[in-house]
């Protein structure tokens, strides 16, 4: 038997995890988004497109600005992240 | 008979002369290695943007951890995947780098290194959500 407070509490719940979702969703997007070159030249080498050496110098050079960007250190942690 | 299979021969090796001379002038191991070096890059450039994505997200608070209504990154997962994707660079530049410099040797050792190196990426991606 499902209770009002049973409904309520589930209402909560789903709330809080929309609100997550939202609050995450422009990271989620720009990863995603920022992907998509990648799968879509994987999907070409699936379909029997050949690669250049323009290609794989370009993509690198592309990839490792990306990794730049990752690699910058977090701001200290003051004890309220660490986790 | 013998004169049948020394014509034969010959026949044969003349065919397989005309052959070659027609042959495409593709390198096949060539290209076969440029679009595996190509494949192992995008992979990696995948896992580039998924680390960045990650580390976009609120740092979780001390003592949280990530679930559905609470999407956050943990602070250290993110210092361990700055350090597999540290190795993970490392070997995928080798592998390009190795490529350029020796087109014609076989890639096989610095490809099972890139591989390696972003199945670790993987790992601690996948870390990254328990």
């Amino acid at each position: 038997m499902v209770t009002v407070a049973d409904v309520t509490a589930g209402l909560a719940v789903a709330e809080a995890i929309v609100n997550a979702i939202v609050k995450a969703a422009p990271a989620i997007e720009q990863g995603v988004m920022s992907s998509v070159p990648y799968v879509q030249a994987i999907a070409g080498l699936i379909q029997g497109t050949n690669a250049t050496q323009q290609q794989i110098d370009d993509t690198l050079a592309a990839i490792n600005a990306a990794s730049d960007v990752f690699d910058r250190p977090l701001p200290p942690d003051d004890g309220t992240t660490t986790t | 008979m013998r004169k049948l299979l020394a014509c034969a021969a010959l026949a044969l090796g003349l065919a397989l002369a005309a052959c070659q001379t027609v042959l495409p002038s593709l390198n096949l191991n060539t290209a076969v290695t440029l679009n595996t070096v190509y494949g192992i890059e995008n992979a990696y450039g995948v896992a580039v943007n998924a680390a960045n994505a990650y580390k976009s997200l609120p740092l979780c608070r001390t003592g949280t951890v990530p679930g559905a209504a609470n999407i956050c990154a943990r602070r250290s997962v993110i210092v361990n995947l700055q350090s597999a994707m540290r190795r993970a660079r490392v070997a995928v530049n080798n592998l390009v780098n190795f490529q350029k410099t020796y087109p014609s040797v076989d890639i096989t050792n610095v490809m099972s290194a890139a591989q390696s190196a972003l199945l670790d990426v993987q790992q601690v991606l996948a870390s990254g959500v328990q």
